[in-house]
């Protein structure tokens, strides 16, 4: 059976519902694929099933994927809570290199032979480690290990421990001339203190080798030269021994250097000028890199010494950046391929300017040389942050630069919270970006970030992904005309058949990542990541503007560097709640006034007759009798005259083409004339006078009838209501072009991403490799094969595909008689092409009435409130493909309602793809308007596809992928499979509970506290049953029920078939019941550290383990726990649990606040704060008293400590010394020996102690 | 002048003719000569350990066995985050870099992989180079043995020591070595490399100290502190970086991968 649709109206409802299944199922397709988009190595959460831990490299997987993840396959996976002490985390401390490092596994470090501990290791505690003439922070050991395997002497100084004074040890190392050997062996070099002692020289310090004291016979100031480890240049003397800086090679300059024969400090010589070019380096050799981005280098023809025999030179490290702007050396600044600030889009409202391809990079002046320091990550996940600090001395800035992750989802993520604008301003990484069309009231405002990202399109969940962000910029706009009865033809909401529809959408669309018409990162445009229907294409004009994004920007233009507040707030104040912003104001097209009067206008034609009424006067005079014939018949009249008049205006259709006004004085005419004609009819009172105005009343109401039926014949009232849709697509690169080797040629690298902008056929091959290119793959210069693909097709689809041709496929039921499909089926429609290419497809045009395809896509549209805008305002269907027709539009045209062409795009991408796959969900024929009482009902579908290749060669005919609907037979009731909350319980002081029940099938539902008849019960759910609303538990409907008591019995019943009639629908003859109880109160029992405590470390941050037990509560006192820093709570991550241990180990001294806070599964929440203090002892300890005790003598400590006595010098080794200690004590005792000097040294519990003595004691001092 | 001519003549004759063959001879023979030992040499150290007989030290005869070997692996382990088969690593080009910090979640600091850097580097030379250590000490008997010594030895236990400056090749191997009366003892063979893979780690260990307690490490402070020294920080989308130190004197590497604080794509 064939149906001809043309004659059947009604079957274009059912075509529309259908599409809309379709592509809802589609949509929820690929949102089920983007659930899908979370990393391999993500651990899901942990109530998504049982956590292992990989014991080689102690991370955490779902025991389901453990094996396969850890240790690439052949790895050792053990339940979580098992692996606690492997894979324990603390310091490992290496004891024979001294070397110290955090978060490790226990068993990895002790089975390497490791000591290994929480938190900060004794060990671990670093000094100052004098190495030669150099200087650095290091274990005790480690110094010592030094010493130990490269021979040179080192000497440990606990108490000095920050790097800053450390390495100004170095700088503060004591020079000076070192005398070997005696006689003819008699040798001077210049050094430190140190290093001289190493070789048993001696020492004179502060003088050169060439000072004539030393009679050393060095000649001073022999030559200049560089030196190891410093920068400046030197004079070198006659033996090679440095001397010196550099000052000039006149005889006073070269005095003042020598400065008789003594070690000058650099910072009493000359200052080299860094910044004028080396102005003085003929005369100055104080070179020094961080100062002055200066070092000592060979000299060149430019760059020498005043004295022109000397090799050296103090030679700039500076460079000239691509704004030939200079740069100091080690300075990074950002630089953009192509506009990186939002500039202003149509009507002076902002829009964001990222270009596809482009890339961030973050640069660097090193030694002389701009290089590239970092490639922030393609598709711009990553952008370049730049901070500038003004220069001391004037001469502009110095620039630091940093990749940093791309915030642009989370800017997009705000606009469903409540107060999306206050945190877009917060994030200086988005903006709000304002939609406002002019001639419309589609106006809005939406957070959007400002330097979007890009996409990777190579991966099916990069492609959902990008198909998801920039389907957020497909907004539909409706407006129309309305022929009225004075005043022509009236538009509404006529803005948006404008091209500032067009461009402003675009703006938006832009905005949100690689989306939309935009241009490369070389200026070529590629236009098919937009369609536009029912508005103008957009304008040459508007493509140029956009085209000057690819430009570089000027150096004034980049991204201020986030400082650490504004990411905390941002990422954590901002990332919490969801919330909702929009101010979408569009009315619907025919909500205007004069339709509105006509739906709510008896409280005008009441306040009319009222007035009639009163205006008669005389009602307190007269009788009952006389009050009833002669104002309340009149008064009837009235009412019902203006009554027929308003449902006449409406019937025929004219009221929308009708002002208010213009309404209001007809159904005031009318009024008065059915008045007058009901009183000549009946009489009255006031018949004498009014009576004889009966025949004004007729003619009077016959002209209204008249001027109604002229307005009707002449079209007054007649509206067009059109759709116009802006479908934001991801971008597309331009078709056909072979830009491919300029990929690269900007001196920036190549990469996939920037390779693949530069053209449909530009591929990145040999990745990876030294032999990288971007290649030219052209495609085939003819339209692409399309064929049915059989692979979407499995054992149990229970579908196949059918009767292939060149022109097409039919889809066929395997599980029906006659192949065809009852409503709500799951099928797959699959092609594939003999190249890459994109699809779109659409149903018969020819099937539709005229205009019905537009009302279908109208209808089709679905509400989008997620942003915050009304029902009316935004569709997300996808039709496409009709600008070219377009293109011609003139504005105020009666032409531009006509119907064109409307394609969706296959598998709802842009994608160049080879294989295609559409699923579809197939609609009932009772939701298609169609009977299903009817067994023999059948409905052909045809979906006509086209495709094109990259080369833009599209295939000329039509192909054509038809399948048969049947009617759904349906004869039990729903079943409801579910309900929450699940466990019953509620919150303990809940005011109203939220329930929700799911059914298998889309249903409408009812509750009651008591089993009755579903007709009867009193409280109703609201259901989701729209297609692609199908949760996986099902339809869910939704309830509040109030919990004014602590227990409540809920009895469900649900009815199917929502769209008919009660009596046609299978309804529940059993309700599903459950129940519903308050909880108690959830308490925390106890917080260790406990109130009050006070814990003693010897080193920061200091390791503390939290502990927290909590009680009651919904889950018999389990429950989820967090701790507060700063602004928002870190969960403590151990899942729901009565106990929750968590070690903090970034502690620092002082009074601490700990505040926690849980939760269980309904949201009972109980807070708890704990006060404690920690100390950290970093004070060696002190000797308070000494005295002779007998045969010993004694010394106390102000601590417990350990001693050690030596009776030669402080500087002795504790490892191998005599201890006067028993353990940890605060008394120390040795025997007495009156004629010895004790030198004494010691240790508390935390190592600390003094590199000197702790006290000197000489015997015959204390007697 | 006559006696000159004579001269000439006799220069001339069949006679001085037939040394001339003899001499031509002699050159082409040295010729050959010469070019086998050049291609002796050319297949150095394979052929020169199996054919030239060695009076060496065997100490240098251990040394120009292994340095070789010794290199290659400590460029390999170098390269590769500090082993010589890494089984948790990031594909960095077409090299293997092993995580030696590593997180699977985002906004987490990470947990160390080989607390004992220096140690497992060590462990990881030693096994690559065990099998070449054996075969060269079988190879040092048997030139001693040909050269009339008596050899007496006993396997011992070889060990890697980085140094600073140098990597440290010992064998315990007790090799006894006796001709006519005279007996020398080596209780202890060593090779040492030049090579600065021991400062590498030190670098490595104090970066990847950062990445487990900030998530990040700032690369410039080390580059400037060290001058020589240029440390590469590539950031890769999953939230691994890569780092590459490399000493600027000779242009050797140390790579290794860490992930640790990852942004999650889009935060």
């Amino acid at each position: 059976m064939k149906f001809n649709l043309k004659n059947k109206p009604y079957i274009k409802v059912a075509i529309q519902i259908f599409l809309v299944v379709t592509m809802s199922i589609a949509f929820s397709y690929i949102i089920d694929e983007s659930d899908n988009i979370v990393s391999a190595q993500e651990v899901p959460a942990s109530d998504s099933g049982i956590i292992n831990t990989c014991l080689n490299d102690c991370q955490e997987y779902l025991s389901s994927s453990c094996s396969s993840s850890c240790g690439n396959g052949n790895g050792i996976c053990i339940p979580a809570s098992r692996a606690n002490t492997a894979c324990k985390l603390g310091t490992c401390y290496d004891s024979v290199e001294g070397i110290c490092m955090p978060n490790s596994p226990n068993k990895t470090c002790v089975e390497n032979g490791g000591i290994w501990g929480i938190g900060n290791l004794l060990e671990c505690r670093v000094g100052c480690c004098v190495i030669g003439d150099e200087t650095e922070l290091r274990t005790e050991q480690s110094c010592n290990r030094i010493e130990e395997t490269s021979g040179i002497p080192s000497e440990f100084k606990p108490e000095v421990n920050t790097e800053t004074e450390c390495r100004n040890l170095a700088r503060t190392q004591v020079e000076g001339a070192c005398i070997t050997g005696t006689g003819e062996d008699r040798v001077c070099t210049f050094g430190t203190r140190s290093a001289c002692l190493s070789e048993d020289g001696d020492f004179e310090e502060g003088f050169l080798c060439s000072h004539p004291d030393l009679e050393t016979g060095c000649e001073k100031q022999a030559s200049t030269n560089c030196v190891n480890g410093k920068d400046g240049v030197y004079w070198i003397d006659g033996c090679g021994n440095k001397e010196n800086i550099y000052e000039g090679s006149n005889l006073a300059q070269k005095e003042s250097s020598w400065n008789t024969g003594l070690v000058k400090p650099r910072s009493e010589s000359c200052n080299i000028n860094g910044f004028s070019l080396l102005g003085n380096q003929g005369t100055c050799g104080n070179c020094d890199r961080l100062a002055s981005s200066t070092t000592c280098g060979g000299k060149t023809a430019e760059e020498k010494l005043d004295d022109s025999s000397q090799d050296v030179v103090c030679k700039t490290l500076s460079c000239f950046d691509e704004n030939n702007q200079r740069r100091e050396n080690g300075e990074r600044w950002c630089n953009y391929q192509g506009s990186v600030l939002p500039a202003a889009g149509d009507r002076g409202f902002n829009r964001s300017t990222a270009t596809p391809g482009s890339t961030h990079y973050v640069m660097e002046c090193r030694e002389g040389e701009v290089q590239i320091y970092r490639n922030c990550a393609d598709m711009r996940t990553e952008i370049c942050e730049e901070v500038r600090v003004e220069r001391t001395d004037g001469n502009g800035y110095i620039s630091y630069a940093k990749c940093t992750p791309n915030l642009a989802d989370l800017c997009l993520s705000y606009n469903d919270k409540e107060d999306a604008a206050g945190l877009c301003e917060t994030n200086p990484q988005c903006y709000m970006k304002q939609l406002n069309v002019k001639d419309s009231k589609l106006r809005a405002n939406i957070c959007v970030p400002k330097y979007p990202k890009g996409f990777d399109l190579s991966t099916e969940n990069g492609q959902t992904y990008a198909q998801s962000v920039c389907s957020v910029g497909t907004i539909s706009c409706k407006y129309a005309w309305v022929k009225t009865a004075f005043h022509g033809k009236k538009w509404i909401n006529k803005g948006c058949k404008k091209v500032g529809f067009t461009q402003q959408m675009n703006d938006f669309c832009m905005s949100l990542g690689d989306c939309g018409a935009s241009v490369n990162y070389i200026g070529d445009l590629g236009l098919d990541g937009y369609k536009v229907t029912r508005a103008p294409a957009l304008s040459a004009g508007y493509l140029d503007e956009i085209s000057n994004y690819s430009n570089s920007p000027d150096s004034e233009e980049y991204i201020q560097m986030m400082d650490g507040e504004t990411i905390r707030n941002v990422l954590y104040e901002g990332g919490a709640e969801l919330s909702n912003v929009g101010t979408g104001d569009f009315p619907d097209v025919g909500s205007d006034k004069t339709e509105n009067f006509y739906e709510n206008s008896w409280p005008y034609v009441v306040q009319g007759v009222t007035a009639v009424y009163l205006s008669w006067g005389g009602l307190a005079s007269m009788g009952i009798l006389g009050m009833i014939t002669t104002y309340f018949y009149p008064i009837i009249g009235a009412f019902v005259g203006t009554t027929i008049t308003a449902w006449l205006f409406k019937y025929w259709g004219i009221a929308t083409g009708l002002t208010a006004t213009e309404s209001y004085v007809l159904l005031g005419a009318a009024a008065i004339a059915s008045a007058l004609v009901t009183l000549s009819i009946i009489g009255g009172a006031a018949s004498t006078t009014l009576a004889a105005l009966g025949p004004i009343g007729w003619i009077t109401l016959a002209v209204i009838v008249a001027i109604a039926l002229i307005m009707r014949w002449t079209g007054v009232g007649k509206m067009e209501k059109h759709t116009a849709t802006f479908t934001c697509s991801p971008w597309t690169p331009p078709e056909g072009i072979n830009n491919c080797d300029k990929c690269g040629e900007d001196g920036f690298p190549c990469n996939n991403y920037a390779c693949e902008s530069l053209g449909s056929d530009c591929e990145f091959v040999n990745e990876g490799t030294s032999q990288e290119i971007c290649d030219y793959i052209p495609s085939t210069l003819t339209p692409p094969i399309i064929k049915p693909n059989y692979n979407v097709i499995t054992a149990d689809s229970g579908f196949i595909y059918e009767n292939e041709t060149s022109n097409g496929f039919k889809i066929v039921n395997t599980e029906t008689d006659d192949g065809c499909f009852p409503g709500y089926s799951s099928i797959i429609a699959g092609i594939s092409l003999n190249e890459r290419g994109r699809c779109t497809w659409t149903v018969d045009q020819a099937a539709f009435a005229e205009g019905d395809v537009a009302e279908f896509l109208d209808e089709a549209a679905v509400n989008l409130d997620d942003f915050g805008f009304e029902e009316e305002f935004i569709g997300e269907s996808i039709p496409v493909g009709a600008e070219e027709s377009l293109q011609d539009y003139e504005e105020g045209s009666e032409n531009e309602g006509t119907t064109t062409v409307e394609e969706f795009y296959f598998g709802g991408s842009n994608f160049d793809l080879y294989n295609h796959t559409q699923p579809i969900q197939t609609p009932s024929l009772a939701r298609l308007g169609l009977s299903e009482f009817d067994p023999n009902m059948r409905l052909d579908f045809d979906m006509k596809v086209r495709c094109k290749d990259t080369g833009g060669h599209k295939n000329p005919t039509d192909y054509t992928i038809r399948m048969c609907l049947s009617p759904q037979e349906r004869i039990v009731p729903p079943y409801v499979k579910n309900h929450e909350p699940a466990n019953g319980k509620t919150k303990q002081d809940a005011i109203e509970q939220n329930i929700s029940v799911y059914t298998d099938v889309p249903a409408e539902c009812k509750w009651s506290l008591s089993d009755k008849e579903y007709s009867i019960m009193e409280n109703s759910f609201a259901c989701k049953n729209e297609d692609g609303q199908q949760t996986t538990k099902g339809f869910k409907c939704d309830s509040k029920v109030p919990m004014n008591e602590n227990n409540k019995t809920i009895s469900v019943r649900c009815r199917d078939q929502p769209w008919n009639a009660e009596t046609s629908s299978n309804i529940m003859d059993e309700s599903y019941t459950f129940s519903l109880e308050k909880s108690s109160a959830l308490e925390i029992t106890s917080i260790v550290p406990i109130e009050g405590s006070e814990l003693s470390f010897g080193t920061e941050p200091a390791a503390v383990t939290v502990s927290v037990s909590t009680n009651g509560g919904a889950d018999n006192g389990k429950s989820t726990c967090s701790y507060l820093v700063g602004n928002f709570y870190i969960d403590i991550g151990d899942g729901m649990k009565k106990t929750h241990s968590q070690l903090l180990d970034q502690y620092t001294q002082g009074e601490k606040t700990l505040v926690i806070k849980c939760e269980d599964s309904v949201g009972n929440i109980a807070t708890g704060t704990s006060n404690f203090n920690i100390a950290i002892d970093t004070e060696a300890p002190r000797v308070s008293r000494v005295f002779k005790s007998g045969s010993q003598l004694k010394i106390i400590t102000n601590e417990k400590a350990v001693c050690y006595y030596d009776y030669k010098k402080c500087d002795f080794d504790t490892s191998s010394a005599k201890t006067m200690s028993i353990g940890l004590s605060t008394e120390h005792a040795v025997n007495w020996n009156p004629g010895a000097i004790y030198y004494i040294k010691c240790k508390d519990t935390w190592n600390n102690w003094d590199s000197k003595c702790s006290i000197i004691i000489k015997p015959e001092e204390i007697i | 002048m006559n006696k000159t001519k004579n001269q000439r003549f006799l220069a001339c004759s069949p006679k001085m003719l037939n040394k001339r063959g003899q001499v031509t001879i002699f050159i082409i023979l040295a010729i050959v000569v010469v070019g086998l030992v050049l291609l002796v040499y050319s297949f150095y150290p394979q052929i020169k350990s199996a054919f030239v007989t060695t009076s060496k030290n065997p100490n240098a005869f251990m040394e120009s066995c292994l340095k070789s070997d010794l290199e290659t692996l400590a460029e390999k382990v170098s390269l590769q985050g500090g082993s010589l088969d890494p089984e948790f690593y990031y594909q960095y080009k077409l090299d293997k870099i092993k995580y030696l910090c590593y997180t699977n979640e985002y906004y987490k600091l990470c947990t160390i992989q080989e607390p004992m850097l220096k140690e497992t580097i060590e462990l990881e030379i030693k096994n690559g180079i065990n099998n070449k250590v054996t075969q060269c000490l079988a190879d040092l008997e048997k030139s001693y043995s040909s050269q009339g010594y008596q050899v007496g030895s006993k396997k011992g236990e070889v060990s890697i020591e980085l140094l600073p400056k140098r990597i440290v090749l010992s064998v315990n191997n007790g090799l006894v070595l006796k001709k006519g009366e005279v007996t020398e003892t080596y209780d202890k063979i060593g090779v040492a490399l030049n090579d600065n893979l021991y400062e590498l780690v030190g670098i490595a260990n104090s970066i990847l100290d950062f990445e487990t307690t900030y998530g990040d490490t700032e690369t410039t402070t080390y580059m400037n502190f060290y001058h020589d020294l240029k440390v590469e920080k590539l950031k890769q989308s999953d939230g691994t970086t890569i780092y590459i130190l490399t000493d600027l004197n000779n242009e050797k590497k140390f790579q290794f991968a860490s992930r640790s604080m990852a942004w999650r794509p889009g935060y």
